[in-house]
């Protein structure tokens, strides 16, 4: 167990560096000089030969390579070129909005996806079942950026009861909440489809095994075969599936922010990208994907707990 | 005789399926007296596991029981609701199933399950009843011999192995001490020694608990061991029944006397297997008439136009108009189409059976198995151990001869047979075919050898490439090694008529194949090149025993014919009891014994080899006394950590203190042919008598 | 109870001579799945035909008109016909899914093989790669190459193509782990078969059937996936008639006329539903086996 462990963190550390590694080397696949990309056509040259000298593009390769990882592995993602704050600060404000949103709609997912697909699994061809599947594979197929164009059309463009951007007044928590209501739920509706779906599959192939007409044959009551024996069985893939499903939502957040121009990473790396200015792109990237790594790692130790069997597999492969 | 206490009267089992209603169980009655083990037996498709479901009112949700009673204690099971039956099946109904891992739920702690399954019995929630089913849970995990209970008790179901799962099950279903237990083949997945042991547990809590079993099976060697009555089923109905004594000694349905005959002993090792044609009718097409009648020999016209009636005869309750009372006037019997086998175009005369000339030879074999490490896991310190699969073994098999390889799971059987054609490599030791070493050749070389060596595997439809057609399969080996073939569909009917089957099935895929048709696939295949080595994995595994015993009449024509280098791996005695001309019993990789069959099964001379005859179940119920039963005790130790000294020793009755420390060699005994690998010989006495 | 046959119709007997598709459509999600799917596909083949408008034709005056005789659907900002954009817009939907799904699959394949096959080492280093390049939103990837690479249709394709390799490659190499244990590979070695027989006669054929049914249902994703891009501005450039670039026109003019984010949201949703549907219904009837697993 303590060998799977070290094992999961080497890899992460390992995927987060060799991320960073991909991001440095990405400059130089693009053809051009990156500073005058970033600078535009009219810098004169001594500027380009500064930014090139701030953003290590005078040194070679490998030695931009080492100097990024190094920068990394002391928790510092470099210098925003342009304003010449350090990135830490500037990341470091646009994340908490980011991962408010994600969780916010994760939750939403979970609260609303399960309960539906354990009502589907219970009830299995009922009329009631049949709507919940339409609905469900109808909300998987709507992308987050057009559940986030319809519900500001419709509630805050048409019928003005919802705030379309922003984040509200400063300090006011009411009014935060408010403004998130409309975003999270726009990056929740896919997932909220997704998990229903999985949750009645899974749910389903649990009550079909012979352990569960053990428990019958054992006198236990439905609910508790239901809520306690199957239901744990069936949510071990839902919880692998929530690993994947964070980095999903950052990835709808990019979206669902610009549509909603709410500050986040979403919007940090859309405006780095557009300003050609590409450490900030790089320490944003970064953060999201360290993120979706840990996620994963999480939702694997959380498996883990759940599914007694996995300790043993895992450290044979 | 003892209250009835399961009366099941007029009972019919539909199900709904995409082809239709399908009638699983039509007119099925049968009593359980209070303590009495009552065994149902018949092969697959026969609806035996269907009545155990319904019993428990735990049929499948497209199942309905749609006419007769099942009248528990009085209290007809078939009214019950569902809070009814659950308050029931708590208490005095339970149920163990055939594969422990499936039915033990893998994510909660046994003791978990063990409390939550007394709730119906003992529902109080307070400290003194908390620890009240604690104790009991302990009490019965320790009852069913779970070592260390308070310790175990806490592990989860992958933790223990297949025997110890069948323990924790039974312990559950015997938790809340039921009236009646139903047994769904609860041994069948199981090797012998240790189903050996679950019976006598099984017989050992009847007596104490008096509990009532409806024991269902599809081997007679078990009803015959622990059945006081019994129940015969074919195709939804009951066409037999009697007490076990009765039935066995005189059958009268034909079906089971076929059943009985088609069994393989080593008594019966000059004959062929007596069949049963064709197979179990689908559910979709049932004939008309009685349900046995396409498949009986003595079948009259009257059997195939009306049913016959279940009527008492003698002793016995036999649904066959042959006791019953149009006999007379029943017409005349009806000959069946013969089903035969083309003989092989013989490639040398019979009269060289069993030369000397040594085809396959080992010496000192191993192999080991090293666990995969990943890299990344090496880096981090992760060290592999080795599954010492063979480990030392030294065979000689010449020309026209059976070897048999018996063993039980884990004894390296299987890999010595994949070993001896090099499909996997040995870790050490030489492995000599027709005098050619072949222990290092490369691939390249061993390629063209493989025409002359072939494998008969283990799982017939898997070994079957699922997206080819058997014509496409069967030509495989000739593509392969570039023979080229004039008529190809010749070939392949020529092949399959070989082997027993119509030339429809070239047509075929695998998955539309039962699976004693894809077996005999599996066997055309391996002769499609005129081998002189052919080692069979497991040919009857899996298998209906009338089924079983086409394939072994089939082995045994095509050693006659083809003069061929057999070997035959099997965990079943009797098979080679039946097909070998000597036999090598493994254990942990190594053999313990190696003698010409008849010896081995008279004569034994390691300890290893007596338990696991007197093991054997024998469809003879009035053995049952006489029969000297060896149980082993516990389970055949992990191959990555044998034993020191001699394997068996700490399973091993005999077992001297210089058992512990030195192993012993595998030595000839009486200066013969007969070796065994054991430092008392002497002491082994129990044979297996000619049944 | 009795088991009465039901009358099989015409429609029914006719479903019964087509193999697949026939247990497709006898499905209501699948048949009506199979319905938009053809619809897309009409669309895309007679896009001209469909429509009396150029997809660029502007007519400033009659700009964000809501539907109209004219007009079927509408007009955008630039006073365009929505109803041919939509339907050239399909074009650049498939014309971009169905090549980036088709590099993907060939290099994830390609990948996925060499990995599974030469196991060991290899195999240890493409997993850490593997799982490295997915250790980022695909959006995200995309980006950042996009904005690099300069967007143009060519780019979009490619770029497509390289973030989903990596993840058909993962399930090849699984898939070719576990096709290796199969019995009827083991049987070939014993009769004698060589390696690249093995791989490619029996491996290959059961490695790329699930695949092919996994691609198939990508279609949809990678299809939401291009619009998505184009949203933002880095996929598919105007005035090329991409969904996604409808969706950002309208976005612009969103307090001016819901009607260009309704239609082409709509559309994406159909569409995708669509393939869903028919994809879902393809796998269960071709192997029951597969149901319930979805690539990520």
């Amino acid at each position: 167990m303590r060998t799977y462990l070290l094992k999961r963190f080497v890899m992460t550390v390992l995927v987060l560096l060799l991320v960073t590694i991909y991001l440095t080397l990405l400059i130089h696949v693009v053809p051009g000089d990156a500073a005058k990309t970033l600078l535009g056509p009219r810098a004169n040259a001594d500027l380009i030969a500064k930014t090139r000298a701030a953003m290590n593009l005078d040194k070679p390769v490998i030695a931009q390579v080492g100097l990024a990882l190094w920068d990394v592995l002391h928790g510092s993602l470099g210098t925003d070129v342009f304003s010449g704050r350090p990135l830490n600060e500037i990341v470091g404000a646009a994340l908490p909005h980011t991962l408010i949103l994600a969780w916010t709609s994760l939750g939403l997912a979970v609260l609303l996806g399960v309960p539906l697909g354990v009502y589907s699994a219970t009830h299995p061809d009922s009329w009631l079942d049949r709507i919940t599947a339409v609905i469900s594979i109808s909300f998987i197929t709507i992308p987050s950026y057009v559940g986030g164009l319809f519900l500001l059309l419709l509630f805050a463009v048409q019928l003005k009861v919802m705030p379309a951007i922003g984040l509200g007044v400063r300090g006011d928590v009411p009014d935060y909440l408010r403004h998130l209501i409309l975003p999270a739920v726009a990056l929740a509706i896919t997932w909220v489809g997704y998990l229903a779906r999985l949750v009645r599959a899974s749910l389903l192939e649990v009550l079909n095994q012979t352990y569960i007409r053990a428990h019958m044959a054992a006198g236990l009551s439905q609910r508790l075969i239901f809520y306690k024996y199957a239901l744990k069985n069936a949510l071990i893939p839902t919880v692998a599936v929530l690993g994947i499903g964070v980095g999903n939502l950052m990835a709808g957040a990019v979206f669902v922010e610009l549509i909603f121009s709410r500050p986040g990473m979403g919007t940090l790396i859309y405006n780095g990208i557009q300003s050609r200015n590409f450490p900030v792109v790089r320490a944003g990237v970064l953060v999201v994907a360290f993120l979706f790594v840990t996620a994963n790692l999480l939702a694997d130790l959380l498996y883990t707990y759940l599914d007694p069997r996995i300790q043993l597999d895992k450290t044979r492969g | 005789m003892p209250a009835k206490i399961l009366q099941v009267e007029d009972l019919e089992i539909k199900y709904h399926t995409k082809d239709g209603i399908l009638t699983a169980i039509r007119n099925t009655s049968f009593d359980i007296h209070e303590g009495e083990i009552v065994g149902v037996v018949g092969e697959s498709g026969c609806g035996k596991s269907t009545i155990a479901s319904a019993v428990m009112r735990l049929l499948p949700p497209n199942g309905q029981i749609t006419a007769g009673q099942m009248l528990f204690r009085g209290q007809d099971l078939v009214q019950l609701d569902e809070e009814g039956l659950r308050r029931l099946r708590g208490k005095d109904l339970a149920m163990i199933f055939q594969d422990a891992m499936t039915s033990l739920n893998p994510v909660f702690s046994i003791e978990q399950q063990m409390l939550d399954a007394q709730k119906a019995q003992m529902p109080g929630s307070g400290r003194k009843w908390q620890r009240a089913r604690t104790e009991r849970a302990l009490a019965m995990l320790e009852r069913v011999g779970i070592p260390d209970a308070p310790r175990q008790i806490q592990e989860y179901p992958h933790q223990f192995s297949g025997g110890m799962r069948q323990r924790i099950m039974i312990a559950i279903a015997l938790l809340s001490n039921p009236a009646l237990l139903v047994a769904d083949e609860p041994t069948s997945a199981l090797d012998v020694t240790l189903e050996a042991q679950i019976l006598e547990l099984i017989l050992g809590l009847r007596d104490e608990l008096g509990t009532a079993i409806l024991y269902i099976t599809h081997d007679l060697g078990v009803i015959a061991r622990i059945c006081d009555r019994l129940i015969v089923m074919y195709a939804g109905n009951i066409v037999e029944a009697g007490a076990v004594l009765d039935v066995f000694g005189a059958p009268k349905h034909p079906y089971t006397q076929a059943l009985l005959r088609s069994h393989p002993s080593h008594s019966v090792r000059a004959d062929r297997l007596r069949t049963i044609r064709g197979r179990v009718p689908s559910l979709r097409d049932l004939p008309a008439g009685c349900k046995f009648a396409p498949r009986c020999d003595m079948a009259r016209e009257l059997c195939h136009t009306a049913e016959p009636d279940y009527l008492p005869s003698g002793d016995q309750h036999v649904l066959c108009h042959a006791y019953g009372p149009a006999w007379e006037a029943a017409g005349p019997t009806v000959a069946l189409p013969s089903e035969t086998r083309k003989p092989l175009a013989v490639k040398a005369a019979k009269a060289a059976l069993a030369s000397d000339e040594v085809v396959i030879k080992t010496e000192q074999v191993r192999t080991h198995f090293r666990d995969h490490v990943a890299f990344l896991s090496q880096i981090l310190g992760q060290r592999g151990g080795a599954v010492r699969a063979v480990d030392g073994v030294d065979i000689e098999i010449c020309r026209g001869e059976t070897l048999g390889l018996v063993g039980e799971s884990g004894s390296g059987k299987t890999t010595l047979g994949r070993t001896i054609l090099r499909l996997l490599d040995p870790t050490a030791g030489t492995v000599i075919i027709d005098g050619q070493d072949i222990t290092h050749i490369p691939q390249t070389k061993l390629r063209p050898l493989r025409a002359r060596m072939q494998m008969i595997f283990q799982d017939p439809c898997s070994s079957l490439s699922p997206r080819m057609k058997m014509s496409a399969i069967l030509l495989e080996p000739f593509r392969i090694h570039g023979v080229p073939v004039d008529d190809p569909k010749r070939k392949v009917d020529e092949l399959l008529a070989t082997v027993g089957l119509s030339s429809e099935q070239a047509e075929k895929y695998a998955h539309q194949l039962s699976g004693g048709q894809a077996r005999r696939v599996g066997i055309a295949r391996a002769l499609a090149l005129n081998p002189d080595i052919l080692v069979a994995d497991e040919p009857t595994a899996g298998l209906d025993v009338s089924v079983a015993a086409g394939i072994l009449n089939l082995l045994k024509d095509l050693r006659e014919e083809l003069n061929l280098a057999y070997v035959i791996i099997t965990h079943n005695l009797n098979v080679l009891g039946f097909i070998a001309d000597r036999v090598a019993v493994m254990y942990l990789g190594k053999i313990v014994e190696l003698a010409e069959t008849e010896a081995l099964f008279t004569q034994p001379r390691h300890p290893y080899t007596e338990a696991l005859l007197s093991a054997i179940p024998l469809p003879d119920p009035t053995l049952r006394d006489k029969r000297q039963q060896i149980i082993l005790t516990g389970e055949i130790p992990s191959a990555r950590k044998p034993p020191p000294g001699c394997p068996f020793h700490p399973r091993c009755r005999y077992a001297a203190a210089r058992c512990r420390s030195d192993a012993p060699p595998l030595r000839a005994l009486n200066g013969g042919r007969h070796l065994a690998a054991c430092h008392f010989p002497e002491r082994v006495k129990a044979g297996l008598s000619a049944g | 109870m009795q088991y009465v046959a039901r009358p099989a119709n015409r429609y029914q007997q006719f479903l019964n001579r087509i193999p697949v598709l026939g247990d497709v459509l006898r499905r209501p999600l699948g048949a009506l799945g199979f319905v938009i799917v053809l619809a897309f596909i009409v669309m895309v083949i007679f896009a001209p035909l469909l429509t009396p408008y150029s997809y660029e034709e502007q007519d400033i005056p009659s700009m964000l008109q809501g539907p109209s005789q004219a007009h079927w659907l509408g007009t955008d900002h630039l006073g365009r016909d929505l109803w041919a954009r939509i339907v050239f817009g399909a074009r650049i939907a498939l014309g971009v899914a169905v090549p980036a799904v088709g590099i993907a699959l060939v290099g994830g394949v390609s990948l996925g093989l060499l990995a599974g096959y030469l196991g060991g080492l290899v195999d240890d280093v493409a997993l850490v790669i593997f799982d490295s390049l997915q250790a980022f939103p695909a959006v995200i990837l995309a980006l950042a190459i996009l904005a690099l690479l300069g967007s143009s249709l060519r780019n979009v394709i490619i770029v497509i193509g390289l973030a989903w390799t990596p993840g058909y490659a993962r399930i090849t190499r699984a898939q070719v782990l576990s096709a290796r244990q199969e019995p009827y590979v083991e049987v070939e070695r014993s009769l004698g078969a060589n390696q690249t027989r093995i791989l490619f006669r029996h491996i290959l054929p059961n490695v790329v059937a699930p695949l092919l049914i996994l691609a198939a249902m990508d279609l949809p994703v990678v299809i939401t996936f291009e619009a998505g891009l184009s949203f933002l501005g880095l996929g598919v450039r105007p005035p090329t008639p991409s969904w996604g670039v409808i969706l950002s026109d309208g976005f612009n003019f969103i307090r001016h006329s819901p009607w260009p984010i309704t239609w082409a949201g709509l559309t994406l949703i159909i569409v995708t539903l669509g393939f869903t549907l028919f994809g879902e219904t393809l796998r269960d009837v071709l192997d029951p086996r597969l149901s319930g697993s979805r690539g990520a």
